[in-house]
């Protein structure tokens, strides 16, 4: 299955998003990781200190994902 | 009139939509903060920034924490404007609206709701600088927000606070 993280922020740089091929069910964990995976290893501690959210919460690492979903990857925020 | 009004827009912010929106007739104090773009920023020359928003979860973020102040100081209103999008020098980037019976409360709460969105909201700023470059900027991580790890559900367990 493919999940597509849309990007915010600083991770624009890298593109408007990321797509995973990843058997559903997964959780959020194992998608930071393939994200790491995917975006190089030189990202892991921006991937690290960012959340992944669905359109309505933040989702914690346990989190199962088990059918196709809409996605973010919300670095740090600083608005105002 | 709601209590409560948020919005993410990348139309030029109204202070007087902000104002209306609060004013209430046992309030007798309004406490406006506008966020504008400053030329500077750690010593570089500022020409313009662009905001980057999720919309829906920045909605969602700016009325939580009005709900919040709103348990802190009763009996307030709150509008909170934010920009989406590329803004000169000199831009409105945000305009938040308080409102209270009495003076105290407007300014209390405005300030604590600024300061809130800065830590909590999901968006972002780059700076493009007069030499050329372009560089968003650090953050604070929503990941390590009190509440994260605890207030949210797995959804696949009890639905609700993990212990």
């Amino acid at each position: 299955m493919t999940i597509i993280i849309q990007h915010y922020g600083v991770f624009r740089n890298l593109g408007d998003s990321t797509s995973l091929e990843i058997s559903l069910p997964t959780t959020i964990s194992i998608i930071r990781r393939a994200m790491v995976e995917q975006l190089g290893e030189q990202h892991s501690f921006l991937v690290g200190d960012s959340v992944i959210a669905n359109d309505i919460d933040i989702l914690p690492d346990a989190y199962v994902i088990e059918e196709p979903c809409a996605l973010s990857i919300l670095p740090p925020v600083c608005g105002g | 009139m709601e209590e409560i009004y948020v919005q993410i827009t990348t139309d030029e912010i109204s202070l007087e939509d902000a104002i209306m929106r609060v004013k209430s007739p046992n309030h007798g104090a309004i406490d406006l903060f506008i966020g504008v773009v400053r030329n500077n920023h750690d010593g570089r020359e500022v020409s313009r920034i662009t905001y980057d928003a999720h919309e829906k979860l920045a909605k969602r973020s700016l009325a939580d924490i009005c709900r919040k102040a709103m348990g802190f100081w009763p009996n307030t209103r709150y509008a909170v404007l934010h920009y989406k999008g590329e803004l000169p020098v000199g831009g409105t980037s945000i305009v938040i609206a308080a409102s209270s019976p009495h003076r105290a409360e407007s300014f209390e709460s405005c300030r604590y709701v600024i300061e809130e969105i800065k830590l909590r909201a999901p968006i972002w700023k780059k700076e493009h600088y007069l030499e050329g470059k372009s560089e968003w900027l650090p953050g604070h991580s929503l990941r390590y927000d009190a509440g994260y790890a605890t207030e949210l559900c797995c959804g696949k367990c009890c639905g609700e606070k993990h212990g």
